[in-house]
């Protein structure tokens, strides 16, 4: 128990310097010292820098999940709920974009093995909450199309499209808040046109 | 300036280097900016030069040109960063209608600093060994033209009967060194900048004023 509880520490301290100076500018000497343990102690829990990024990955996808899988459960305007995914969505980007930021350093096929697991369970559960979205509207009567997955897929290829159009066009800066806000803005209006394209029309009833 | 015959060797060569070069301000200013930027969230340490330089897709050598080292560029950033908040604490001052609101004053735009360049001033402070009298030198600057400004409020305020005859020059450097005692605690224990620690820190701070001026107010002044 006093080891999960070590554990715990040690990834609550990581998340700290991660969130602020970024993975690449941390040293697991720093981390050790914050908890005051030896560099060997902290190496006891975590082998290296990559395992102890993929603890921390994890650690802060799955906090606050569940409440705000709830929270988009009571929305059953799927134009709301869409707004509340890209929302939350958003504020997590702000929060840790120093941690998600150290991802850009690997190649899109050569991410390692111990990141990929943390990677796949992330994107299946987007856009598992992006498809729960649109086949709400769809039995609601609001959107008509064939297959729900391949649209949210559609939807979500698009985000990662727009987000990195947007930070490549000005790379020159790490981004701040307010960037974000305004990508955050861009995301909405396009997911309103998006939805508006899917939902049946009125003017024929 | 009032400080001319203080002024530090580094900052010498560096006004006779302006002087040979051939130098764009508006560059100069961008490459300045740029580094607070860097330094106000990362500290000096984990910042790089080059990190600087690709801020402004510029190349190493062009910034090399303006700052040959970091020790040139975290002495312009300095120089920026005092001359603003010196600037910035004489307008809020005078902008005062007593010396309750502006001592108020003091304290927001000395936490407002504290807060976004914590990371580069706790830093600047055990930064280089070779020419650490810079830092001593400009905090020596600062903390005069802080001193300065307040004793001439405190002077206003004593003719004008708010506060009682004290000595306006020692009491603006005891309320000063009072504050500096309270941010020089916090910077002993966070790795981090932590918001909360910040806002507590303005609280107390707050609160210190706000006795310090009960202590001071004549007591005929009531209103």
């Amino acid at each position: 128990m006093a080891q999960d509880r070590k554990q715990e520490a040690i990834i609550t301290a990581a998340i700290k310097r991660f969130a602020h100076f970024g993975v690449a500018k941390t040293t697991m000497a720093e981390i050790a010292a914050d908890l005051s343990i030896s560099k060997a102690s902290l190496y006891y829990y975590f082998p290296d820098k990559l395992n102890l990024y993929a603890a921390v990955l994890q650690t802060i996808t799955e906090t606050g999940s569940q409440s705000d899988d709830e929270e988009l459960r009571k929305r059953t305007d799927p134009f709301k709920a869409v707004a509340f995914f890209l929302e939350k969505r958003t504020d997590f980007i702000i929060k840790y974009h120093n941690i998600i930021e150290y991802v850009r350093t690997f190649s899109a096929v050569n991410i390692p093995p111990e990141l990929q697991p943390v990677f796949a369970h992330l994107k299946k559960k987007e856009l598992q909450r992006l498809t729960t979205i649109i086949e709400s509207g769809v039995s609601a009567g609001i959107f008509k199309l064939p297959d729900p997955k391949k649209t949210a897929e559609l939807f979500f290829d698009f985000l990662e499209g727009f987000r990195y159009s947007f930070l490549l066009n000005r790379p020159n800066f790490f981004p701040d808040k307010k960037e974000f806000q305004s990508i955050l803005k861009k995301e909405l209006q396009f997911a309103d046109i998006f939805l508006h394209g899917l939902t049946i029309s009125k003017r024929h009833i | 300036m009032t400080f001319n015959c203080e002024k530090s060797e580094s900052q010498k060569v560096e006004k006779s280097n302006k002087m040979v070069k051939p130098t764009n301000q508006l560059r100069l200013d961008q490459i300045v900016e740029a580094a607070v930027r860097r330094f106000a969230h990362f500290g000096i340490a984990k910042t790089t030069l080059t990190e600087v330089a690709e801020d402004l897709a510029l190349s190493k050598q062009a910034l090399a040109y303006y700052f040959p080292d970091k020790q040139s560029l975290v002495n312009a950033v300095i120089e920026k960063l005092s001359d603003d908040y010196s600037r910035q604490l004489a307008a809020e001052i005078a902008g005062s209608s007593t010396v309750e609101a502006a001592l108020l004053k003091l304290t927001d735009v000395k936490a407002d600093y504290f807060e976004r360049y914590y990371m580069f001033a706790t830093q600047a402070e055990h930064f280089h060994n070779a020419r650490q009298e810079s830092y001593q030198t400009w905090r020596m600057h600062l903390a005069h033209r802080e001193s300065g400004l307040l004793t001439n409020l405190f002077e206003k305020g004593i003719r004008q009967g708010e506060l009682k005859a004290v000595d306006a020059h020692k009491t603006a450097e005891l309320l000063l060194e009072t504050l500096y005692a309270f941010s020089k605690c916090m910077k002993e224990g966070v790795a981090v900048p932590d918001p909360q620690a910040f806002r507590e820190l303005l609280m107390k701070q707050r609160e210190v004023i706000k006795l310090f001026y009960q202590g001071l107010k004549a007591e005929t002044w009531i209103n």
